[in-house]
Parts: structure tokens; C-alpha cells; sequence
């Protein structure tokens, strides 16, 4: 297999609406791929991903901008003609033809001898074990059997592009785990390029090499899961990581990438997310993660609360308290803590080398942020 | 991007250089052995000139030759001869009045005295005519010497035609080139833009085309604009009484068919009497039965010579020409329409609003009236004027039983094939489409309005008896009596088969069936074979504009939707007329031919193949397409591979409808038949006006037989793969 790098160069796609009006679905995003690596866009319903994977795959003529596979311009090159293969979330599966007919079908397309289709059909069933399943329809299969076959489809055409459409969105919880497992080892296998397209941060993390977050048809990062998650560069993605903590903070000094930042009385060094340069003129919240904060029932921690609510979750305790930044969640894991009863006075201390500061943008609420739960 | 402008400026230059040059090379070869020719013809000519009394000799000429024009000017100038025009009449002046302005004249003289022919090789116009001219000299055997000079007019329009014919040619290379060229270079998908251009030509010569020329015509008088026909039509007596006939016709059918087929869809949804299925067949039947046939046994049955009237009864002066046999038989025929409309729409009424009344302690009666009957009063309203508009389009029925009554579709018939008025005929039909479009444009603005019904896709299965026992009885021997009716109707036509000579001498023989397959076999033959070359194309046009509509984005689709679905608003007659009128000259001699024939077929059957491929596809998930065209398959190859076999029951049912259909129309067809291409039904029609009804009655059974064995036929192949179709609905 030949993996291919993919480059989106100022891409823009503007839809007609209804009423004549201009929507515009991808606002100018650029990034690279390299060959034989798996990115993820990620972002919420509506942020432009899956239009951006349809220009990928030809579905959609990009409104201006480039787009190349390998070296070659591929922006008015129809998807019969391009070297990809998609994923469906509905699998797509064409009903009419059995299992093996529907993976051979792209072999047939590309005039692969009788002879030939039929070993590779049975050689790609055998690696997404499906061993033997060749003359059943689509419709006896389950639906993981279904995303099987489908992912064997696109994968025996030998694509040097794989792009996935939210494709496990459609199973239930414990599929899911098995098919991200599944997806990630016969990608990592055929060291195919791989595109996945997905709104669930889970299979963003756990999948890719790149993840790149979308907003509003912009990208807002891109990078490693592990950046993503403890560097976020904005409220956005910090939020859509999983829930964090906000807290508002005056910086008083910088020294380098550390803000010297004063919460009450107490003043805290906090350094400043990797990816973003520190300027005087912004205002800054400091983040963290649930984990990353401490309750103590006196007034040792840095901010004064009641507890609300605990919630208890079988290996670990949320425990939400009552602050002035509004409702805070706090997780916990049982067995170390000590139960606070709700009612009861406790303070929040915070694990500064765990902790960011990011800019708040003009607009945003800190209260409704903290109580916003993901 | 620039580079593919200019690579396709540049081979369109190419194209049309090399088109142009090879066009005007075929022109100028045609002109010149054509001139060749005419020349060689005037120098024979030239050889019978007598030495005197030319005026004998040109009209003779003028008599044995009328493309070639003589004129003869006498003497020769260089022997100092006076040069005279030989001039015998008017014309002749005017002649050489003109001949000598010309530039070339004096020149063309002086040639002849040197004994050579002169041809002017450009065409020039002489009294409106394209012509050429040539000098050609006398020399009488006798004299030996050039005595005066022979000036032919050569009629110039053949080889102006052949031009216009070349120049034709060449422009519609030069758009095909620049559209091939051009749509390569620019489309992502040049196959599906050649489709949708093809489909745009189809619809807009054959669908927009003939209708654009009806209307045409009746806005014309002697090739200027005019409302002439339109004040003929709407201020005559009898136009307006055949509106009104059919206007009232119109409601009486719908409203007593729309009572009939609620009687059925009520009683087969809502109860669970005996017989359901017999009773929905019985109620769907009609519609595919042939024109005619109907009529044909009311006639047997309830005209003067009717076995039930003349015969049982002994009456001898009933009448069923008329409003009140028209009624009978339009009612027969049309009931099931709405019977189709309201079982869905009655079906679609979840009985749990029954059950929630009835559980409010209504009785039975006020659920009826409170809920079941207000719930579908939208779907009574549309079934109302679906009969409506399909009684008013109505055509086979009226030619023969109307008698003196007049509807609007026959008087516009008899206007064109009895009068030769297309104008009138147009227009009378044009009128007809206005109870249409207001009929239309209630249901999409008001009644679809007004729709409680939301359908939720799973008929609850269960069924609430919300009529008593004694009522189910009556209900019940409603439907039998109806039913009984029918049938008896339809055997009435099989018995005429064997009857020797109806309401005279009831003797069995097999005399009819001989006699009319001898006869009508041609004409079955044409039919079948007509329709059978049609149901396939009309069948596939249909899926692929389904496909087109359905699945991809361009500039006017909603136009090329609203063409397709026209010929569904539009009568019969209307079509038939209008086919008539625009396919009746060059390059579009179609009359007469059995293209225009199939061609009706096609557009008329194609907005129903149309309707149940888009409904068909739209239940499908598209990523099963794009799944395919990601793997590798372009837009032919998915709609082969992928849609074809997908919505293979609508495609299949459309091809079973279209045959049907085509096999038993009338309406358009009667005015497209020849000689040569025959209709059965027509034949249908032609024997009863002459009271051969056992002939008549005889090909309605072979019609139905046909249509009965293709129908079941194909609903067995559909039945079939309906299975399959509940595993593609995934959406």
C-alpha cells in the first residue's frame, strides 16, 4: 500500500441556503498530512469536519482553495478518479450484493482479474475477522459485522487515502471500544493514511497520531492527543477535551511562560498553555481538569465553597462545590478522600504545575462555563 | 485552471476552423457542379433557339422547364448590330429593367459575342426568388455566327437550401463540439452534464415545445398575432355548453365516485368484513381496464338495443347516450381513484383516536362524525378532485356515449379531425386545463393545508369496529351490489364475443372472434409492438431522471421537474393536438411516423415512473451510492450497479404501468395514428360507430387479456424482490 500525504491549501465551502443566504460550512482551513499517519477532525456537529472529509473524498467541490493527495491536484477530480476510500456511518453497504460482492465491488471497478478478487476478498475478510462470511447478505450481519465489511471494503482497494465518516457512531458502547481497538491495530498494520471524522473526543484520543479541532468551519488546534487534552489552546477545546475548572485570575507578573496570577489573597505561578504567547492586554482564566483539584475541609485550599452534591461513581466520587465562579466539579478517587457531606464548608486547592491559563475571550461567562457540563 | 482555458479555446478554434473549412468546401464543390450544370443546360437550350418568332419558343420553354427563366436579347454589338431586347410582355420589361442595372450585365453581353458562356457565379435575388443568372450565345445553324444573346434565370433555391442545410449542419457541429469541449474541460462529471443536457432536449422539444406551439397557433390568425380564435371560442354557444357539459359531468362523477370508493376504503380499513380482498381488487380493477370496454357493455347492456332494456324489460325508448350513461361508466371506471386515495389516507389515521373518543363515551355514530369523517375530510377533498380533473380530461368515454351531450375533449376531437381547425382545437383543449390547474392549485394550497394526517409509517395493525353490526351488513351489500355491477359489466363484454348479432339475434357463433383478429390483427400488432419499444425506454428515462432529480445538484432542476410532471396535468387531447401541430414540417416530420407514437408514449407515461423512482430513492441512503463512487464506479457505471438494481420495483412497475397504459390509450393517440401505424383501441372505436359491437367487444377482451397477463406478470416480479426492499430502507 502506498500511503499518500493529504493538503488542504485556503479552503473555503460556501453552501446556498434555503432562503438564498450564504452558509459558509469551511471557513479557509489549511493543514498537511503526512503519509501514514491517523488524523482525526474533531469537533462539534456542524463545525465543518464531515464537509471537509467530503471535499477529501470529491463529494463536495471545495467553494475555492486546493487540495491535493500525494502530489496531485485532485480539487476537480470527480471520487471515482481519486485514490480514497470511505467509511460510511450508515457502513453503506450495498444491500442488493452479498458480503463478498460488496467487497470486491471496488476490486471490479479497477478491472482486478475474477481470480484475483477473490483472494484478496477472502485475505482483507480474514484481517477484519470475518473469516467465511463472503456469500451472506449485508442485512444477516449485525451492525459491527456490517462496519467490518465495510472497513474491509475500503481497505481492499489498497486506497492511499482511508477516510472515515463518524463510523462507529452507530454501534452501542462496548462495540465501539472493540472496533476503536480494531481500527487503530489494521491501520497501524497496513500503515495506511487514515482520515476519521468524529464528534466523540474518546475515539479522537484514542486513535489518532493528529487531532485537529474544528470550530465554526475554522481550525482551532491541531496536534498530538496528549497536547489537546492537557494543552488546549482555547476555553474551546478545553471544554470540549472534557470538563475543566475555570477560575478568574489577575496576572500581576510574567516571568517567561509563567504568570504570576493572584486569586484572593493567595498568588499562584501558573504557566501559560503551550501554544499560546502571553500578552499583557488579554485577560486570562486558570484551567484544570476535575483531577487536578483537591477539597479540604478547612480553609486551606485557595477558594471557599459548600458542597452541593456528591455523586458517587463506583471507583471514583464528583463531588460539586458551591463557589463563587459557580458550581465546580471535583473528582475524586474514593478510597483516598475522605466523603465530604453536602452542606459542609470546604475549600478548593488547585495542583499548580497542573493548571494552564487561557485567554478569555470577550463575551464568555465564567459562571455559565463552570456549570456547563460536557 | 488557465491552463485548461486555454487548452480548450484552443482546440474549440481548431475545431471550428477545420468544421468550417470542410463545411464550405462540400458547399462551394455542391455549388460549382451545380452551376456546371445549369450551364451545360443553357448552352443545349441554346442550341433550340429558332432564328425567328422567339415568342412561341420561350413560352414553350418557360411551359416544359419552369426552373429556368429565358429571356433573349437580340443583335450583336460587334458587328455594330443594334443590341435589342426581345420583350413580349410586362414581366419581360421589368426583366430587362432590372438585368440591366446589374453591374455585371454589359460584361455578360460582351462575353456571348465572343461565343463564350457567361455564368454570374453569385446568387442574386430577382423578385424575391434566389436565383442565378447566365449569358449564354445563340447561333443559329444557319447563320453560323452569334445572332443574339440567350439570358437564362436559373432557379437558385435548391442550391440555396443544400447551403442552408450545410450552414445548419455546421452550427450544430460547432455547439456539440464547444459542449463536449467545454463540459470536459469544466465538469467534474461530464457524463451526468451530457445526461442532464439530453434530458433538457427531451423534455423541451417533445414536453415544452408542442405545448409552446399550441398555444402559438391559437394566438395567431394568418401568421399574425391575434385573440381571434380565443374570441371564436369563448363567445360560441356551443363551446360554452361543452365546457359546462363537462364541468358538470366532472362533478357529478367525481362526487358519486368519491362516495363509492369512501364506502370502500371505510369498510376495508375500518371493519373487518368478509371478502377484503376480492373487494379491493374489484376496486382497483378498473383502472386498468381498457377504454371502451365499459361503455361498449353499457351499450350492450342499456342502449335501445340493450339486453336489459330492450330484451327483460321490453322498453323501447330509453336513451343511455348522455349525461346519465356517461355518469354510470365514468363513475365504473373512476371510483377506484378515489378508493387508492382514501384506503391510504383512512389507513394513515391512527385508530387511536377512534379508541380515545369512543373511551370519552362517544357512541359510535359521533366518533364516526366527530373524528373518523373530519380527519379525512382533506383526503375526501383530493380524492374529489383527482376524479374530477381525470372526468373533465376524460376522452374515450364521451366519443361514444355522449350522443348529444357535448364535453369540451370531444368537441375539440371534432374539431380537428372533422373540421381541420387545429387553432380551435388547441384552444378548446387549452380550456380544459383550466379546471386542472385550479384543481391543482386547491390541493397544494389549501387542502395539503389543512391535512391533520401525519403518517407514521407503521399502520397500527389493529382495528377498532367503529360500525355496528347491522350497519356492517349494509356496508357490505353496498360493496356487493357495486361489485356485482362491475362484473357483470365485464362479462357482458366476453358474452358479446360469441353473440351473433346483439339485440337482434342472441345465436352463439364464433363468427366475431374470426372475423376481428382477421382484421384487427395488424393493429394489435402495432400496438404491442409500439408499446413494447416504449414501456423500456419510457422505464429507464424515468429512473434516470428520478436519479438525476433526486441525488444531484444543478442549475434548473425545478424547471426540469415542473417539465417532466406536465404531461401528468395535461389532457390527452391537449397532447395528441400539439404533437400534431409542431411535428408536422421539417426538421421535425414526425406525423404519420410511429416515432410520434412512441414519443407520446414516453413523455405521457414518464411523470409516473418519475413520482415513484424519486419516491423510491429517496428512502435510500445516498452514502450507498457514494460508497460506490469512492470505490471507483463513475456516474453510469453507479446508476447501473447501484440505482438501477435499488429501485428496481419502482422501475418495474413503471415499466408495467407504462405498457398498460400505452396499450390502452386514447386520447392523444387518436390523433397520431395512420394508415400505416394503427392503435387497437381506435379500432375499438371505429367498430362500434359502425355497431359492430361483437368485433368491438372481441378485441376490448383481447386488450384486457394482454393487459391482465402483463400486469399480473410483472407484480409477480415485483412481488418477488419486495423483500429486498425493506433491507435498503436504512434512513
Amino acid at each position: 500500500m502506498s500511503a499518500s500525504s493529504v493538503s488542504l491549501t485556503n479552503v473555503y465551502k460556501i453552501f446556498k441556503g434555503f432562503s438564498g443566504e450564504e452558509i459558509v460550512a469551511v471557513n479557509d482551513i489549511s493543514f498537511q498530512i503526512e503519509p501514514g499517519t491517523f488524523v482525526t477532525l474533531l469537533g462539534p456537529s456542524g463545525c465543518g469536519k464531515t464537509t471537509s472529509l467530503r471535499m477529501i473524498a470529491g463529494f463536495e467541490n471545495p467553494t475555492k482553495g486546493k487540495i491535493k493527495i500525494g502530489d496531485e491536484d485532485v480539487t476537480f477530480i470527480p471520487p471515482w478518479k481519486r485514490d480514497t476510500a470511505m467509511v460510511f456511518q450508515s457502513y453503506g453497504l450495498f444491500p442488493h450484493m452479498n458480503v463478498g460482492e460488496n467487497v470486491g465491488y471496488g476490486l471490479k471497478m479497477r478491472k482486478v482479474p475474477v481470480s484475483e478478487i477473490h483472494d484478496r476478498v477472502s485475505a482483507i475478510l480474514d484481517l477484519v475477522g470475518l473469516n467465511g462470511f463472503e456469500d451472506r447478505p449485508p442485512s444477516s450481519l449485525s451492525g459491527g459485522q456490517q462496519q467490518r465489511v465495510a472497513l474491509a471494503r475500503a481497505l481492499v482497494v489498497e486506497p492511499s487515502v482511508l477516510l472515515f465518516d463518524e463510523p462507529l457512531s452507530n454501534l452501542d458502547v462496548l462495540l465501539r471500544e472493540q472496533m476503536r481497538v480494531e481500527i487503530r491495530r489494521i491501520q497501524q498494520k497496513t500503515g495506511i493514511t487514515a482520515i476519521y471524522v468524529t464528534h466523540d473526543r474518546t475515539e479522537a484520543m484514542t486513535l489518532s497520531d493528529t487531532v485537529i479541532v474544528m470550530n465554526n468551519g475554522k481550525i482551532v488546534q491541531t496536534g498530538t492527543p496528549f497536547d489537546i487534552y492537557e494543552e488546549p489552546n482555547s476555553i474551546f477545546v478545553a471544554g470540549f477535551m472534557g470538563k475543566m475548572a475555570y477560575f478568574p485570575v489577575k496576572i500581576v507578573a510574567w516571568e517567561g511562560k509563567n504568570g504570576i496570577a493572584e486569586l484572593y489573597d493567595k498568588k499562584l505561578t501558573i504557566r501559560i498553555a503551550k501554544t499560546v504567547t502571553p500578552n499583557d492586554a488579554h485577560q486570562y482564566v486558570m484551567a484544570c481538569r476535575p483531577e487536578s483539584l483537591k477539597i479540604h475541609e478547612n480553609g486551606k485550599g485557595a477558594v471557599p465553597g459548600v458542597v452541593a452534591t456528591n455523586v458517587y461513581l463506583g471507583n471514583a466520587i464528583e463531588s460539586y462545590i458551591k463557589t463563587e465562579f459557580g458550581e465546580i466539579m471535583v473528582k475524586s478517587e474514593l478510597h483516598k478522600e475522605r466523603l465530604c457531606p453536602e452542606g459542609s464548608k470546604v475549600s478548593l486547592s488547585i495542583r499548580e504545575d497542573k493548571t494552564i491559563l487561557l485567554p478569555l475571550e470577550q463575551g464568555i461567562d465564567l459562571l455559565s462555563l463552570n456549570k456547563a457540563s460536557t | 485552471m488557465k491552463n485548461k482555458w486555454l487548452k480548450a479555446i484552443l482546440f474549440s478554434a481548431i475545431g471550428i476552423i477545420l468544421i468550417v473549412w470542410v463545411f464550405r468546401t462540400l458547399e462551394t464543390e455542391f455549388t460549382t457542379i451545380s452551376i456546371q450544370r445549369l450551364k451545360e443546360a443553357g448552352l443545349l437550350l441554346s442550341q433550340s433557339v429558332p432564328s425567328r418568332s422567339y415568342d412561341q419558343w420561350v413560352s414553350a420553354t418557360r411551359q416544359q422547364y419552369p426552373d429556368i427563366l429565358p429571356f433573349i436579347s437580340e443583335g450583336n454589338a460587334e458587328f455594330g448590330e443594334e443590341v435589342r431586347a426581345v420583350i413580349s410582355s410586362a414581366a419581360d420589361q421589368a426583366f430587362f429593367d432590372w438585368a440591366q442595372s446589374l453591374p455585371f450585365y454589359d460584361y455578360g453581353l460582351e462575353s456571348t459575342y465572343y461565343e463564350e458562356v457567361y455564368f454570374y457565379p453569385k446568387r442574386v435575388e430577382w423578385e424575391g426568388h434566389p436565383v442565378y443568372l447566365s449569358f449564354t450565345p445563340i447561333i443559329p445553324e444557319e447563320l453560323g455566327y452569334v445572332s443574339g444573346t440567350l439570358i437564362l434565370l436559373h432557379d437558385g433555391s435548391v442550391i440555396r437550401n443544400y447551403g442552408n442545410l450545410l450552414t445548419g449542419f455546421a452550427v450544430a457541429f460547432i455547439v456539440l463540439l464547444l459542449c463536449i469541449l467545454f463540459v470536459n474541460a469544466f465538469s467534474k462529471d461530464p457524463i451526468l452534464v451530457y445526461t442532464i443536457l439530453i434530458v433538457f432536449l427531451i423534455v423541451g422539444v417533445f414536453i415544452a415545445f408542442p405545448l409552446y406551439q399550441a398555444f402559438r397557433l391559437t394566438m395567431l390568425k394568418d401568421g399574425v398575432f391575434s385573440l381571434e380564435v380565443w374570441k371564436y371560442v369563448l363567445s360560441n354557444r356551443n363551446y360554452l355548453q361543452a365546457l359546462w357539459g363537462s364541468i358538470l359531468l366532472g362533478v357529478l362523477t367525481a362526487t358519486v365516485s368519491t362516495a363509492i370508493g369512501f364506502l370502500f376504503a371505510f369498510t376495508l380499513t375500518r371493519t373487518n368484513v368478509r371478502g377484503k380482498k376480492f373487494f379491493s381488487t374489484m376496486a382497483t380493477l378498473p383502472v386498468i381496464s381498457p377504454p371502451f370496454s365499459l361503455t361498449l357493455s353499457m351499450i350492450l347492456l342499456f342502449g335501445s338495443y340493450g339486453l336489459i332494456t330492450r330484451r327483460i324489460l321490453g322498453l323501447t325508448n330509453v336513451d343511455i347516450y348522455g349525461l346519465d350513461g356517461l355518469v354510470i361508466v365514468q363513475t365504473m371506471g373512476m371510483f377506484p381513484i378515489a378508493f387508492m386515495v382514501l384506503s391510504g389516507v383512512l389507513e394513515a389515521i391512527d385508530s387511536t383516536f377512534e379508541e380515545a373518543a369512543m373511551n370519552l363515551k362517544a357512541s359510535r355514530w359521533k366518533v364516526f362524525s366527530t373524528v373518523t369523517l373530519p380527519l379525512s375530510v382533506p383526503g375526501i377533498a383530493s380524492a374529489w378532485l383527482l376524479v374530477f380533473t381525470n372526468s373533465i380530461a376524460d376522452f374515450a368515454n364521451p366519443l361514444i356515449l355522449a350522443g348529444k351531450y357535448k364535453v369540451l375533449s370531444v368537441e375539440a376531437y371534432m374539431e380537428v379531425t372533422g373540421m381541420n381547425h387545429l387553432d380551435i382545437g388547441a384552444a378548446l383543449s387549452i380550456v380544459l386545463l383550466i379546471p386542472t390547474f385550479l384543481a391543482f392549485g386547491l390541493q397544494r394550497y389549501w387542502i395539503s393545508k389543512k391535512s391533520y394526517v401525519t403518517v407514521t409509517g407503521k399502520p397500527s395493525g389493529r382495528i377498532l369496529e367503529v360500525v355496528s353490526p347491522g350497519v356492517k351488513r349494509m356496508l357490505f351489500a353496498m360493496m356487493a351490489v357495486i361489485s356485482g355491477f362491475l362484473i357483470s359489466l365485464y362479462a357482458t363484454i366476453v358474452a358479446g364475443c360469441f353473440v351473433k348479432n346483439w339485440g337482434i339475434d342472441y345465436g352463439f357463433t364464433f363468427d366475431n372472434i374470426v372475423e376481428a383478429l382477421q382484421r384487427g390483427k395488424d393493429a394489435i400488432g402495432d400496438t404491442t409492438l409500439l408499446a413494447a419499444i416504449a414501456t423500456p425506454i419510457a422505464g429507464l428515462l424515468a429512473m434516470i431522471v428520478a436519479m438525476i432529480i433526486v441525488r444531484k445538484r444543478f442549475p434548473g432542476k425545478g424547471l426540469m421537474q415542473a417539465l417532466v410532471m406536465i404531461p401528468y396535468a395535461v389532457p390527452g387531447t391537449l397532447v395528441g393536438i400539439s404533437f400534431i401541430i409542431a411535428f408536422n414540417k421539417p426538421p421535425l416530420l414526425l406525423v404519420g411516423t410511429a416515432a410520434i407514437i412512441i414519443i407520446n408514449y414516453i413523455i405521457r407515461e414518464l411523470p409516473v415512473g418519475v413520482e415513484s423512482g424519486i419516491a423510491t430513492l429517496r428512502q435510500i441512503d445516498p452514502s450507498i451510492e457514494e460508497a460506490a463512487q469512492s470505490l471507483g464506479a463513475d456516474t453510469a457505471t453507479v446508476f447501473r450497479t447501484i440505482v438501477l438494481p435499488l429501485i428496481r420495483p419502482a422501475f418495474i412497475s413503471s415499466l408495467s404501468y407504462t405498457f398498460v397504459r400505452s396499450m390502452t390509450a386514447v386520447s392523444a393517440v387518436i390523433f397520431l395514428i395512420s394508415a400505416k401505424w394503427y392503435h387497437i383501441t381506435i379500432l375499438i372505436y371505429n367498430f362500434s360507430e359502425n355497431l359492430r359491437f361483437g368485433l368491438a367487444s372481441v378485441l376490448a377482451t383481447t386488450l384486457m387479456i394482454i393487459v391482465l397477463a402483463v400486469f399480473w406478470g410483472l407484480r409477480f416480479f415485483v412481488g418477488k424482490s419486495s423483500s429486498m426492499q425493506k433491507n435498503i430502507i436504512t434512513r
